[in-house]
């Protein structure tokens, strides 16, 4: 008898449960466009982040990379921050300027700037942070930057110059991210991580599920016009977008090309976008394939960048031709253009085949299979090798793969030339090894931008696109896409590293 | 009865230690360099190897099982790599959100799954049986993540009843949690059930050629009478064998549907800590899940034993 009432009671819970919970819920709300002329001051934004945080230390990798900028500006609002075309203006700082060697760096803070416990962001701060950084045991990735500082002299309490061991004119941008992101080496909130000086303090913290920060009371500047931020972490990219649609969240980060697609026919969203993942396709000149520049340039004559762009980013992003394309000036070079007779002339019977390693997301899985689509029907035999994102970068660096798919967001300023196509560059994953480019590059990162600069610039991605030690493919969209309601998003479309200080958005004033 | 279970007691600590040793060989078998993964790419080699060495990386395998072993035993089962706090801190942080997304789904499962079993036994080949046979061989085919996505965009995105995905705690505020957990708990439960119908109609269909079904027939039983007096008890030991194992594995972590719904639970954590390659957790996570498969089989058997006195005598 006992048993019998326990299942019907069961039953009867179940049932009576989900009725009682549709009733209760509440339904879409359905918004309706908004121009966002003006922000009104308070409430809260849901943003939906695409990955987990299992902390939220500034020195951590985490913390630096693009779909975290948001958070990571609203804790620690770095010393530069990114403007049009690959160019940096002073974020925290007062100013950063360099002498004639790019070797000397003055910086100037505000007056006043504080912690968000009130205590004084000073000059001192800011190297001890630097220090810190520099430290092994904090096992951050800043570690590598903060090593090219040989020196650092404290003027006054707002005044400092870095010294560098050797000339960096792209050093603002390194001031964009980690180590700009100055934090208090004496002072933690009570998670236990070092506090920073951003427009937001954290109110909450749950590793793995969500964020949420508050005003921070002691900000020195503007008050920002929201009250609060929640940050929720969201890997599915489904799961944000169909999120997005119910309301659940009013921001989401993607990548993901149809999403752009169906929010630009949604009035009640706003896509907030830059093509900042760029995308090539490494040769590893190691490999006996790849030694004949002929067959080089073959390939990269069998691939149609228009082709990829247009199946891959969906008419989204748009080709590249040189690490440099994404930039203000970007150089005017001879890229071999799409010319499948020519590559079959070179292939076709050549019996060439290689394999293509790709991180195992599915838009590079993607991107690799069109490109293997291209140089089949040219002669060439391509498989596929599907490789999990920690291992990737394990695999490049090791020089473990004949070619491989690399999409970064490094090329967002000058510097990312030299690491990829200098005989040391870190991410010279090719194995290219070319003494005038060194030059070249090497000059250039003397000079402060300018017209000598450029030219620089222009002369080595020329060579880069005669000697082809990688073949360039598409700049992929990346950003936000949000509530229309959303108001004060600034005009990503022209950064190439897209960071937005979340103290300017806020929901538009009806 | 207690020495009985010695034996499987002992069999079952060996399991652990296996599994334990076999994750301390993951630094040597996972492609991927937890050093380059919290240095990043623009590390030098010099700092990955004192990292290396920081994080006792550069040790054998069975040193660091030894001490992987001996910090368990002590109940300190390591730091995390990515967050730095202890291992079994952060996995017990996950266990609710997870134990609460299992357990309800598993509630759903059975409510669905045994009345629809029984009476489908009952009229083998009826309107019903057929309606069941198709529906739980759908549920069975598609993947549970789809019936997910499908749920979210007629639910929350069509409808706008029920969130599309999220977490509260129960603690914190009960309505909302409740809320969030329908959607999870349907796709998960659902999937369960149609397992669940499956192993329970068979089992029921035999049991109803028995004797003492035809006895009770006989003397007049009603259908509910017959079904949940006479034929549910002896028809449940598979069920039962199945629940054990899917609690088990399914604590372990819901992979698919914590990472499509957002909640933080120990699929996600096994996810996120397998993509940074955090060791110490991956090792912390695998042997969680090892010993709540290893409990729950237990006591599944136990429960059997209880219900099927003939399962002690290896007679079924």
């Amino acid at each position: 008898m006992n048993r019998r009432r326990a299942s019907c009671a069961l039953l009867a819970a179940t049932i009576v449960g989900m009725l009682t919970l549709s009733a209760c819920s509440s339904p879409t709300s359905s918004s309706s466009p908004t121009v966002a002329a003006a922000v009104s001051s308070g409430g809260t934004l849901t943003v939906a982040l695409d990955r987990e945080l299992a902390t939220l230390d500034a020195s951590t990798a985490v913390m630096g990379q693009q779909p975290v900028r948001l958070l990571a500006n609203a804790l620690y609002q770095p010393l530069m921050a990114p403007a049009e075309g690959g160019t940096f203006t002073p974020g925290l700082a007062k100013s950063l300027e360099s002498d004639e060697t790019a070797t000397h760096w003055t910086l100037t803070l505000p007056q006043k700037v504080t912690f968000s416990d009130g205590s004084p962001l000073t000059t001192a701060s800011v190297k001890a942070n630097v220090e810190h950084l520099a430290d092994p045991a904090t096992k951050s990735p800043a570690a590598a930057q903060a090593a090219q500082i040989s020196g650092m002299t404290i003027t006054d309490d707002t005044t400092m110059v870095f010294d560098l061991k050797a000339p960096n004119a792209d050093f603002a941008s390194q001031l964009a991210r980690t180590l700009g992101m100055v934090t208090s080496t004496t002072a933690k909130d009570q998670f236990g991580f070092p506090i920073g000086a951003g427009p937001y303090t954290i109110e909450s913290f749950t590793p793995g599920d969500s964020v949420t920060v508050v005003r921070n009371k002691n900000y020195w500047g503007e008050a920002p016009d929201l009250d609060s931020i929640t940050f929720r972490m969201m890997p599915d990219a489904d799961s944000r977008f169909q999120s997005l649609k119910s309301g659940d969240v009013d921001l989401i980060w993607t990548e993901v090309a149809s999403q752009f697609e169906q929010a630009r026919s949604d009035s009640a969203l706003a896509v907030h976008v830059a093509p900042a993942a760029v995308s090539a396709l490494q040769l590893n000149l190691s490999n006996e394939k790849f030694a004949d520049v002929k067959v080089r340039t073959a390939l990269a004559q069998a691939i149609d960048r228009d082709a990829v762009n247009a199946v891959v980013n969906l008419g989204e992003g748009t080709t590249v031709d040189s690490p440099y394309s994404l930039l203000a000036d970007a150089p005017s070079i001879d890229y071999p253009k799409y010319d499948v007779d020519a590559a079959k002339k070179v292939l076709e019977g050549a019996g060439l085949s290689f394999s293509i390693s790709a991180d195992n997301s599915p838009d590079s899985i993607q991107r690799a299979t069109v490109i293997k689509d291209m140089l089949t029907a040219v002669g060439v035999d391509v498989e596929i090798v599907p490789v999990d994102g920690a291992s990737f970068g394990t695999a490049l660096a090791a020089k473990d793969f004949e070619a491989a798919v690399l999409v970064t967001s490094i090329f967002s300023d000058p510097s990312g030339g030299a690491l990829v196509a200098t005989s040391t560059g870190q991410y010279n994953f090719t194995g290219y090894s070319n003494g005038n480019v060194d030059q070249l590059l090497g000059s250039a990162k003397a000079l402060t931008n300018g017209p000598d600069r450029t030219k620089l610039l222009t002369d080595a991605s020329q060579k880069l696109a005669t000697d082809l030690p990688m073949l360039w493919l598409t700049a992929g969209n990346a950003g936000f896409i949000g509530s229309a309601k959303v108001a004060g998003f600034p005009d990503v479309s022209k950064l190439t590293l897209v960071s937005v200080q979340p103290g300017e958005i806020g929901w538009a004033a009806e | 009865m207690r020495i009985a279970w010695l034996p499987r007691a002992g069999r079952s600590l060996l399991v652990l230690i296996v599994v334990s040793a076999l994750t301390c060989q993951l630094a040597a078998l996972l492609p991927g360099d937890p050093a380059f993964v919290i240095l990043g790419d623009e590390s030098t080699e010099a700092q990955r190897e004192a990292l290396r060495h920081t994080l006792g990386l550069d040790q054998n395998a069975f040193v660091r099982f030894v001490n992987f072993m001996g910090g368990v035993v002590t109940g300190d089962w390591g730091t995390s790599f990515a967050s730095g706090r202890p291992v079994l801190v952060e996995i017990l942080s996950r266990v609710p959100a997870t134990a609460e997304l299992v357990i309800l789904s598993q509630v759903v499962a059975l409510a669905v799954a045994v009345p629809l079993a029984l009476h489908s036994a009952r009229n083998v080949g009826g309107k019903l049986d057929r309606l069941v046979s198709t529906g739980t061989f759908l549920l069975l085919a598609v993947p549970s993540f789809v019936v997910g996505i499908i749920t979210i965009q007629f639910f929350a995105v069509q409808l706008g009843w029920l969130p599309a995905s999220g977490y509260t705690a129960f603690v914190d505020d009960p309505l909302e949690n409740i809320s969030h957990m329908v959607l999870p708990v349907l796709t998960l439960g659902l999937a369960e059930g149609a397992v669940y119908v499956r192993a329970l109609r068979g089992s029921a269909i035999e049991a109803l050629r028995s004797p003492y079904a035809y006895a009770s027939i006989v003397r007049g039983a009603s259908d509910p009478q017959l079904l949940w007096w006479r034929i549910l008890r002896p028809s449940s030991s598979t069920l039962l064998a199945l629940i054990g194992v899917s609690l088990g594995v399914a604590l372990g972590g819901t992979l698919l549907v914590e990472s499509l719904f957002a909640i933080p639970g120990l699929g996600r954590l096994t996810v996120s800590s397998l993509g940074v390659r955090d060791l110490p957790m991956i090792q912390g996570v695998v042997l969680f899940a090892a010993t709540t498969v290893v409990i729950f089989g237990i006591l599944a058997d136990i429960a059997v034993s209880r219900i099927d006195p003939r399962s002690k005598h290896g007679l079924v």
